[in-house]
């Protein structure tokens, strides 16, 4: 298969994900526990998939080592994410929060090179 | 008298979610996965691997409520719950780093997608239980 085709694969089963576990968060209930599909392993279940029927098992734990990093950042953005969009509103609190988690994400990316 | 409201499963409940919100959300997950595949083309599977924790539902999530006031609440409790979300994440990935060397690939995705669903749940559990008790 030609890495278009996979990159557009990746891309189409990231999407069908991430909403099937926002469906999920919409069907149960109360609103806090809901909210524990919003930080699912969607874009990861799919990314890894793909990865696994391409290149075999191999790049899995590499991906995987990358993840522990992206993690933690979410943990600080999902903790930040109320506060800043509560302060600046939804767009621009949403724009900063990303901006932290790109920046948490950065640090331990360059700790762990 | 406890004030915990039940953990339910209403399947019923799914034909209220907007449709253009669900597109938000499957064009931030789809833009993700991109860009996740891109890096690790470019820069290697460690670096693009970072970006399989990228915040996109949540991000969608929350651009929605710019012009809806009245949705404003139930996002900020979803945010909060998401953090518990994101704490099972590491250990999601902690579990693929450990037994992928190991075990079948889709073995190891389905038992670190069922221990980030335990670490979450007793998350929640747990401070709601502290909650009830203070």
């Amino acid at each position: 298969m030609s890495q278009v085709w996979l990159v557009a694969l990746r891309g189409l089963f990231g999407g069908l994900l991430v909403m099937a576990f926002a469906l999920l968060g919409e069907m149960v209930s109360p609103k806090k526990f809901a909210g524990i599909f919003a930080a699912g392993p969607a874009v990861a279940l799919a990314g890894m998939s793909i990865t696994v029927l391409h290149a075999g098992s191999r790049p899995l734990a590499e991906s995987a080592l990358g993840m522990i990093v992206g993690s933690v950042a979410l943990v600080v953005y999902c903790a930040l994410a109320v506060p800043v969009v509560r302060r600046l509103g939804a767009v621009t609190g949403s724009a900063a929060a990303v901006a932290v988690w790109l920046a948490v994400a950065g640090l331990g990316w360059w700790l762990m090179a | 008298m406890s004030g915990r409201e039940r953990i339910r499963l209403r399947p019923s409940r799914a034909r209220c979610a907007h449709p253009a919100g669900m597109a938000l959300r499957f064009a931030f997950g789809a833009a993700i996965s991109v860009v996740a595949a891109l890096v690790t083309d470019r820069w290697g599977p460690v670096t693009g691997g970072i970006f399989l924790a990228f915040p996109a539902t949540l991000a969608a999530t929350l651009t929605l409520i710019e012009h809806e006031e009245h949705r404003r609440l139930p996002v900020e409790q979803d945010a909060r719950g998401a953090v518990l979300g994101a704490a099972g994440m590491i250990v999601f990935a902690v579990c693929v780093w450990a037994l992928a060397p190991w075990l079948p690939a889709a073995l190891v995705l389905v038992t670190s997608t069922a221990a980030w669903a335990l670490v979450a749940v007793a998350l929640y559990l747990l401070l709601q239980g502290r909650r009830d008790a203070g």
